[in-house]
C-alpha cells in the first residue's frame, strides 16, 4: 500500500513540476526569435528581443501568432535578460531563439562580455546566425516585414538561401566560437541593415563585418565577401561578370557552380608562401549582345578573365587588410599547425600569399548559340 | 464444439490428430477437447495444458476465457493464448505443431502456444500475394509502435525538449495550445479516455444508434472540444491517429491504451528520458510472458535455431509450412 502511495505521490508530482527545466507548457512560454545586444551612453546591456506570442481571443479556434519585442537594461547581459522578463507574462525561452544580433557599437566596444553567457546558458544554442546591425538596433527588430513577421525566423531562412550567401557569410554562434579560439581569433559575419526603399520594408545583407578577438575592426563589401569564400574554400554559387571578348563594352554572365580551394603552406626560411589553388566550376549563363561559344579561343579568353578577377581579388583583399595588421584569411591557423614556432606576433611580415584561380566552364543550360 | 471439431477434421485428414475430451466444472460438467497432432505438437505442451485443465477445480466453466486464465502464467493485459471463430485458422495452427483446445457452449477455439507476432498476422496474409502481404504487417507493426509510442514523444517533445522541435511546428502547436486551461498531459489522457468512452459505447449500443454516435463523438472530439478551448487540433489529431493506428492491431487495443497512459506519465514525468524507461519498461514486460513455457517474443532471440520465415516478410509456403517448433536439419 505504501509503495502504491509512494508511485501515486510521484505520478501526480508531474502536474505540478513547473520549474526552470522542468515540465512546461508550449502555450505558457514566450520563445524567443532574434535576440539584440547594444550598449547604451552608460554602458549599459541593452536587450532587445523579439517573441513569438500566440494569443487566442473567443471563438477563434487557434490562436494568433505575432511578434512582441521586448527590451531592457542591465548592469551585464544575463540582468539586462531578466529585466526583460519584468514585463512578459510567460517566461522568455531561448530555444527557439534564430539569430543574435549585435549592434555595431556593441560589436566595436567588444564582443566578449556577452558571449559567455550565451555559451554557457543552457537554452541558449549553438546553431543560431550571428549578425552585426548597422542600423539602429531597436528599428531592425521591430521592423514590420511583409516577408515573413519573425526577424529572427526570417534571418534564419536567409542563411538558408544558398544564392544569398554568395557573397556573404553563413556563421553560426557555434562556429563563431570556434574560430574566435584559433590563430588571429579572426571571425567574418554578415552585416545587416534596413532596406532603403520607401515602398517595401525588409531586411538586407549590407556587407560583412571582420571581427578580431571578439572586436569588430574592419568592414568588407559584398564583392570582396565573394574572394572571401573563394579563397577560405568555402561553397560559392554566385554570378560572376566579365567583359564580352566578342562586344566590348558588353557582359558576359557566368554562374559559379562549384569552388573548390586547396592550401599549400612553406617556409624557405626567409619567408612563409601561402599557396591556394581556387578550382572554379562555372555555366554560361548569358551573355549581352551574343557570343559564339563554339570558339576555343572566346572561351579560354573569358576563363582567363575570371582567373585574373579571382587571383587579383584575393590578393588585394589579403592585402587591404594585411595593411591595418588584420590576417582577414586567419593565416595564423593553418601557419600554427605546420610552423608552430613561426605563429608569432609579427608573422604576417613574413608571408607572401600566392592564389592560382582554374577556371572551367563547363556549359550551359542550352546549347544554341545566341547572336 | 462439435461442429467446429468437425470442421478442423475436414481439413485436416491425419489420422495423427487427436482429439482428447475431458469434463471440466464440478457442477457444469463442461466438455473441453484438446486437439493436437500427434508427433507434430510438443510433447511438453500438451502435458502441460492437459494438466492445467485437470487442475481447474471450479464449479462451473462456462466461457473458454477461464481455461485461458488457467493456462496464462504471468498476468498480463497481453493474450499469451490465440482465439479464433475460423476453422481454417485453428488447422493451419495444428498443422504447426500447436494444441487447439474446444469448450463446449464456446464459438471459439483457443490456440497455444500464441506469441505476440501473430497479433500482426491475419489469415489475408496467406491467401494474398508474398509480395502483397507485408505490406499489411509492416502496417500492422507501424500501427502498434506509432499507437503506443506517439503521445509518449509528443509529451516528451512539447513539455520539455523544444529544441528537438522544428520552429515552424513549435509555434502552431503554442498556437493551437493557446487558451487550453490544462497542462498538455492532462489534454492527452482526457482526449485518450474520451475516445476510450466513445469506443466502448459504440460496442454496447445497437447499431442502429452506432451511428448517431459516431455523429455526437465526431462533434465532441472535433469541432467542440476545439471551440471550446477545452482541447487543442494537434493533440485531437495525435489522440485520433493513436486510436485509429490501435484498431489495425484490434487484439492489442485495450494493451496499447493502458501502456499509452504508462508511458504518458513516465514522459510527463521525465521527458524523454521516462519515455525511453517506459519503453524499456513495455519491452522488459513483453519479454518476461511466456505461452505454455515459450517465450512470448519468439522468435526473438531464435532466429538462428528456428529460421523462422513468417515475421515480417513471408517465405515461400513451402518454406514456412511446416513445425515451427523443429529445429532445422543444419543446426
Amino acid at each position: 500500500m505504501k509503495k502504491r502511495f509512494i508511485c501515486f505521490i510521484i505520478l501526480a508530482s508531474t502536474l505540478i513540476l513547473t520549474s526552470c527545466y522542468n515540465y512546461k507548457d508550449v502555450n505558457r512560454m514566450f520563445f524567443l526569435t532574434a535576440f539584440g545586444i547594444d550598449v547604451d551612453e552608460d554602458d549599459n546591456v541593452v536587450a532587445y528581443g523579439e517573441v513569438f506570442v500566440a494569443g487566442r481571443k473567443a471563438g477563434e479556434l487557434q490562436g494568433k501568432e505575432e511578434a512582441v519585442t521586448f527590451m531592457n537594461k542591465g548592469k551585464t547581459i544575463f540582468q539586462a535578460i531578466r529585466n526583460m522578463n519584468l514585463n512578459s507574462r510567460y517566461p522568455i525561452s531561448f530555444v527557439m531563439n534564430r539569430a543574435i544580433l549585435f549592434s555595431e557599437k556593441a560589436a566595436m566596444k567588444g564582443m566578449d562580455d556577452y558571449l559567455d553567457f550565451l555559451l554557457r546558458d543552457q537554452e541558449s544554442l549553438i546553431r543560431q546566425h550571428i549578425f552585426i546591425a548597422c542600423c539602429p538596433l531597436e528599428e531592425l527588430i521591430k521592423i514590420e516585414m511583409e516577408e515573413d513577421k519573425f526577424v529572427g525566423i526570417f534571418l534564419n531562412l536567409l542563411m538558408q538561401n544558398e544564392k544569398a550567401l554568395a557573397n556573404t557569410s553563413e556563421t553560426t554562434f557555434g562556429e563563431f566560437m570556434l574560430n574566435k579560439s584559433l590563430g588571429s581569433k579572426i571571425n567574418v559575419i554578415n552585416m545587416i541593415g534596413l532596406h532603403q526603399n520607401p515602398s517595401y520594408q525588409g531586411i538586407d545583407i549590407k556587407g560583412l563585418a571582420v571581427i578580431q578577438d571578439d572586436k569588430m575592426v574592419g568592414k568588407m563589401s559584398l564583392e570582396e565577401g565573394r574572394f572571401y569564400r573563394h579563397f577560405q574554400g568555402l561553397k560559392h554559387k554566385g554570378t560572376i561578370n566579365v567583359t564580352n571578348p566578342e562586344k566590348p563594352g558588353k557582359h558576359v554572365i557566368l554562374e559559379s557552380e562549384s569552388s573548390k580551394t586547396k592550401g599549400k603552406i612553406y617556409y624557405d626560411g626567409k619567408t612563409i608562401h601561402v599557396i591556394r589553388t581556387v578550382n572554379v566550376r562555372a555555366s554560361f549563363a548569358g551573355s549581352e549582345g551574343g557570343i559564339n561559344l563554339q570558339e576555343n579561343a572566346i572561351r579560354e579568353a573569358i576563363e582567363a578573365e575570371v582567373e585574373k578577377i579571382v587571383e587579383e581579388g584575393c590578393m588585394e583583399l589579403f592585402r587591404k587588410f594585411k595593411e591595418q595588421g588584420i590576417d582577414v584569411f586567419n593565416l595564423k591557423a593553418a601557419i600554427e599547425k605546420k610552423y608552430p614556432e613561426l605563429a608569432t606576433e609579427d608573422f604576417l611580415d613574413k608571408v607572401k600569399v600566392k592564389v592560382i584561380a582554374n577556371v572551367k566552364i563547363d556549359g550551359s543550360s542550352d546549347i544554341t548559340n545566341y547572336y | 464444439m462439435q461442429d467446429n471439431i468437425s470442421a478442423v477434421k475436414r481439413r485436416i485428414k491425419d489420422p495423427n490428430l487427436k482429439l482428447v475430451s475431458t469434463t471440466v466444472g464440478k457442477k457444469s460438467k463442461t466438455k473441453v477437447v484438446i486437439a493436437y497432432i500427434e508427433g507434430s505438437a510438443p510433447d511438453d505442451v500438451v502435458k502441460f495444458i492437459t494438466k492445467r485443465i485437470d487442475d481447474i477445480s471450479m464449479d462451473y466453466v462456462i466461457y473458454a476465457n477461464i481455461i485461458q486464465e488457467k493456462l496464462t502464467v504471468t498476468k498480463s493485459s497481453f493474450n499469451t493464448l490465440g482465439f479464433t471463430e475460423k476453422p481454417d485458422v485453428a488447422a493451419a495452427k495444428l498443422g504447426e505443431g500447436r494444441v487447439a483446445i474446444f469448450v463446449d457452449g464456446t464459438p471459439l477455439c483457443i490456440t497455444a502456444p500464441y506469441f505476440f507476432i501473430e497479433n500482426f498476422h491475419t489469415a489475408d496474409d496467406y491467401t494474398l500475394n508474398k509480395y502483397v502481404s507485408p505490406f499489411g504487417v509492416l502496417l500492422r507493426w507501424g500501427a502498434f509502435l506509432s499507437s503506443t509510442l506517439l503521445p509518449g514523444i509528443y509529451i516528451s517533445l512539447f513539455a520539455y525538449h523544444f529544441n528537438l522541435v522544428p520552429y515552424i511546428l513549435l509555434f502552431n502547436m503554442a498556437a493551437s495550445r493557446s487558451g487550453v486551461p490544462f497542462p498538455l498531459i492532462v489534454e492527452v489522457i482526457l482526449m485518450l479516455i474520451f475516445f476510450q468512452l466513445l469506443r466502448e459505447a459504440g460496442i454496447r449500443l445497437p447499431q442502429p444508434i452506432g451511428q448517431t454516435l459516431s455523429i455526437v463523438g465526431a462533434l465532441i472530439l472535433g469541432d467542440a472540444a476545439v471551440g471550446s478551448g477545452f482541447a487543442s487540433q494537434i493533440t485531437i489529431m495525435i489522440v485520433a491517429l493513436t486510436s485509429i493506428a490501435s484498431f489495425l492491431v484490434p487484439t492489442l487495443s485495450v494493451s496499447i491504451f493502458y501502456w499509452n497512459i504508462i508511458i504518458i506519465l513516465f514522459s510527463g514525468l521525465l521527458g524523454l528520458p521516462g519515455f525511453y524507461i517506459a519503453f524499456i519498461l513495455l519491452c522488459s514486460h513483453l519479454s518476461s510472458l511466456t505461452s505454455c513455457g515459450y517465450p512470448y517474443l519468439y522468435p526473438l532471440g531464435t532466429l538462428n535455431t528456428f529460421k523462422y520465415k513468417d515475421i515480417i516478410f513471408r517465405g515461400d509456403f513451402d518454406e514456412i509450412s511446416h513445425n515451427i517448433f523443429i529445429k532445422d536439419d543444419a543446426e
